[in-house]
């Protein structure tokens, strides 16, 4: 009985940390977009508008809840409910330090990803529940996709798996500790993944901006041509959540990517677990900074992209990294 | 295996639609992604300015003038006059005239300037949208020492301009076109040379010469398929004539070259500015007229270039201080027009690029 | 190269050609009366004819002279740089011109305008239907005897459709 509450607990307090960062990561585009843009973004809310994620939630909550007469009521609800849940799901089996995670799991990296492969669905029913022709052609834009990144998204980490010989994200990390290169004991370049595999390292970055709907990739919600995709027809929470969803999933895939190319949380100095999120943070960072800078790209472009240039790539990368295996070992 | 059947889907764009720069509906028939056929419905907009203009005097006109393409309110000014000046035979004060070249390449930089960010958030980029509404209000505030209004000056009159402009007008525009080089720069390294534009932009909707004179396509999407043809050069009015400067044409005729054409365009407008700024005479700025304009009886026509292209007003007058008829050859209801025969064939999102532009206001399209 | 006048032997080659055109002129403009059933084979030749090239339509507008309707057409050529004016005349219980969308695609809007506005029907237009106003608006609102206020008969002619407000109304005068 007491494995049970114990291990509810630790599920809740990674969620409660999952949720924080997602919450902070709202008041920190904003007011990185705002500095981007030469104004000062939220300032009314508290000191430098610091509550207002709060007052955004609440707005939310507040709003009234409106079902289009002709939408398929259930997947309507459903919808949101899918996108969320696989984010909450990794929250689960990130590992923040060598002993910090809620359920050490030793295919890590297969149920990230396995997990991951439900948002589309999700996106999908939201599309085509609404019963709107803005969101039936946002969501069938948003499936097609993610499936068709989702591919090199799980190749290009495939590089890494094979170096390493594991799934288990704390072995991953485990196995890039120490230095690359050293003059005597000081190291000058870890021995991070990235250093090994920086191909794969590009095309994750790729591709997760396109997995996650960010620019230069916001194609299915594209504002400017579709109004706002598969989320026109939601308002209050529901709209909320699938907001919740796309942040909370750009948080998780930043954190596996400082795992698995950014030696997680070794560093020198500082504590493990201040390293592991100055790490996820330069992550999102990079990402809000890039949304702001770039047009959209077409959607048949984003197309030819992910299947004639990046899946040879992902694949020309495993190749190399097989050959050098074999040479080296 | 049989062939799939598949239907075409009927989307409303619009009338409120956040791509749309206004009140445009457009019936869009779509193949998957593929527009098969497009069809606008224009006319929310339409205010019947040119009925309104038969019941008020010329004086009162302008003002109404104003507010017919709202992004550029002194070509509008300008383009009702010049027929009513033709018409009395007035002769310009060589001050006014120069006074009415710095409002409009004034003008014309801030449309231009609102054209360059609004079609970077066309394709996404929402950062240079605000860079340039920090650049056009700064020509905003210039139009305010000026006129005293911001968007709808209601400046020029005929036989001149309202009011001679101060010493602060003259030192805040000659530092706006000395600093204006350095912002576009700026500019073009966000939009101009980012490959994802450029991709998104070159060969989309080419366009030939023919086909955009026989669709009566006039302006920057005129100059992009290699005409060069600027009234401001072809055709002189007003004090144009004394400056010297290039018209920018194009030679692929597709959305990148119109857009970069406008880009050139500012640099042009700011060295016409500081030109007439540096040999600015001295004199009156608005001839001697009777209080109330009316010219003799008689019909005029008159064409100016407008940054959206050639905005003409036809006039007849019966000898009254109230004009007969007005008609005025909007430049954006024939770009409009034009671009519907475009758009067949292309993505949804090449369509979003076409329309930006020709850059249709709907207050002008409407009237 | 301003643009210049058309000169006035291709003018009067124009009016030798078609005897029934009146010459006429305003400020730089010469101008052309012709008649409705000569119109088109006029601006075929107009666009055509190496000599004159008019490639590009740039305004079409209605007048209400009351006792007849005209509509202008201003041309130019971009070739040649040289412009014309022509107008045709039709009385309000026949107002039916030739339509000239054939030889320039710009004169779409600008004709179904001038239905919209006037009420001047263009034969051979391939959509001629309203453009500004309301599909089922009452009357043609740029015409003269059509008040700018609000009028208690217009207002209450409301359920009207656009078929009954064709071209032969009878507008209150």
């Amino acid at each position: 009985m007491n494995d049970v509450i114990f291990m509810v607990l630790r599920g809740l307090i990674a969620l409660a940390i999952g949720l924080v960062n997602v919450i902070i990561y709202l008041y920190v585009e904003r007011k990185v977009f705002a500095d981007i843009h030469v104004r000062l973004g939220p300032m009314r809310v508290g000191k430098h508008g610091i509550l207002q994620p709060i007052a955004d939630a609440l707005k939310l909550l507040l709003k009234e809840d409106i079902i289009p007469s002709k939408a398929d009521r259930m997947l309507f609800v459903l919808a949101p409910v899918i996108v969320f849940a696989p984010s909450i799901m990794i929250y689960m089996v990130i590992p923040l330090t060598d002993n910090v995670v809620a359920n050490d799991l030793n295919i890590g990296i297969f149920y990230i990803f396995g997990v991951l492969t439900i948002v589309p669905i999700g996106v999908l029913i939201a599309g085509w529940a609404s019963y709107s022709k803005y969101s039936l052609l946002g969501g069938l834009r948003a499936a097609a996709q993610q499936i068709s990144y989702e591919i090199p998204l799980l190749l290009s980490v495939l590089g890494v798996i094979m170096i390493t010989g594991s799934m288990d994200l704390r072995t991953i990390v485990g196995q890039q500790s120490g230095s690359l290169v050293s003059i005597g004991n000081i190291g000058i370049i870890p021995n991070w993944f990235i250093f090994l595999q920086p191909l794969g390292f590009i095309i994750y970055f790729i591709t997760l901006l396109a997995d996650q709907f960010r620019v230069p990739f916001d194609i299915p919600e594209a504002e400017s041509e579709l109004v706002q995709g598969y989320q026109t027809e939601y308002s209050s929470m529901k709209f909320g959540f699938l907001q919740l969803a796309e942040y909370s999933n750009v948080l998780v895939l930043s954190a596996v990517g400082v795992l698995l190319f950014f030696g997680g949380w070794n560093g020198p100095v500082l504590p493990p677990i201040v390293w592991f999120f100055i790490k996820v943070w330069i992550g999102i960072l990079v990402v809000t900074w890039i949304r702001m800078t770039l047009p959209r790209v077409r959607v048949d472009q984003l197309m030819t992209f992910g299947w004639k240039l990046l899946l040879p790539l992902t694949l020309a990368n495993i190749a190399l990294t097989g050959f050098l295996q074999l040479y080296f070992a | 295996m049989p062939d799939l059947r598949t239907e075409t889907l009927r989307v409303n764009f619009g009338p409120q639609h956040p791509s749309t720069h206004g009140v445009l509906y457009l019936i869009v028939d779509l193949d998957g992604e593929i527009i098969v056929n497009v069809e606008p419905v224009i006319g929310y907009l339409h205010r019947g300015m040119e009925k309104i203009f038969e019941f008020r005097n010329y004086s009162q006109c302008i003002a109404i003038m104003d507010r017919s393409d709202y992004m550029s309110a002194f070509f509008n000014e300008m383009a009702f006059i010049y027929p009513v000046e033709e018409l009395m035979e007035v002769d310009v004060p060589k001050r006014g005239e120069y006074l009415r070249v710095i409002m409009m390449e004034l003008n014309r930089i801030a449309s231009h300037l609102l054209f360059y960010g609004a079609y970077g958030m066309d394709l996404g980029a929402v950062t240079p949208f605000l860079y340039c509404w920090r650049e056009r209000e700064k020509v905003m505030d210039l139009f305010e020492i000026a006129a005293g209004y911001r968007l709808h000056p209601n400046y020029f009159r005929v036989g001149g301009v309202k009011e001679d402009v101060t010493d602060e007008f003259l030192e805040g525009t000659m530092q706006f076109v000395k600093e204006l080089p350095t912002w576009l720069e700026e500019y073009e390294t966000l939009l101009s040379y980012n490959e994802i534009f450029n991709l998104r932009t070159r060969n989309v909707g080419k366009m030939t010469k023919e086909w955009a004179i026989n669709l009566g396509v006039t302006g920057p999407v005129l100059r992009a398929t290699g005409i060069r043809w600027d009234l401001r050069k072809t055709d002189p009015y007003s004090a144009y004539d004394d400056f010297d400067f290039d018209i920018p044409v194009g030679t692929h005729g597709d959305c990148f070259d119109a857009y970069r054409i406008r880009v050139l365009e500012m640099l042009q407008s700011a060295r016409i500015i500081e030109q007439a700024l540096n040999n600015l005479p001295g004199g009156p700025v608005r001839a001697k007229t009777k209080l109330n304009v009316s010219p003799p009886k008689g019909e005029a026509y008159a064409r100016i270039e407008s940054p959206r292209g050639e905005l003409a007003c036809y006039i007849v007058s019966d000898g009254t201080q109230k004009p007969y008829r007005a008609k005025v050859r909007a430049p954006s209801f024939v770009n409009l027009m034009a671009v519907p025969p475009l758009l067949k064939g292309h993505l949804i999102a090449d369509a979003i690029a076409l329309f930006g532009i020709f850059e249709p206001v709907m207050g002008e399209v409407d009237r | 190269m301003a643009t210049s006048e058309i000169t006035l032997e291709l003018v009067d080659r124009l009016v030798e050609k078609f005897p029934e055109t009146v010459k006429n002129k305003y400020l730089d403009w010469h101008t052309l009366i012709v008649r409705r059933e000569d119109i088109v084979e006029l601006c075929e030749m107009l666009k055509s004819d190496g000599e004159f090239e008019f490639n590009f339509l740039t305004d079409l507008s209605g007048v209400d002279y009351l006792e007849y309707m005209e509509v202008v057409y201003h041309l130019y050529s971009y070739e040649l740089q040289h412009k014309l004016c022509l107008k045709v005349r039709v009385k309000p219980d026949d107002l039916l011109v030739p339509s000239v969308t054939s030889l320039w695609s710009t004169a779409d809007w600008h004709e179904r305008e001038a239905y919209d506005l006037f009420g001047i029907v263009f034969e051979g237009h391939p959509n001629l239907k309203r453009i500004l106003c309301a599909e089922d608006f009452p009357g043609h609102a740029f015409r003269k005897d059509f008040p700018l206020e609000n009028d208690e008969e217009y207002l209450l002619r409301d359920e009207k459709t656009a078929e009954d407000y064709g071209i032969s109304e009878d507008l209150p005068s």
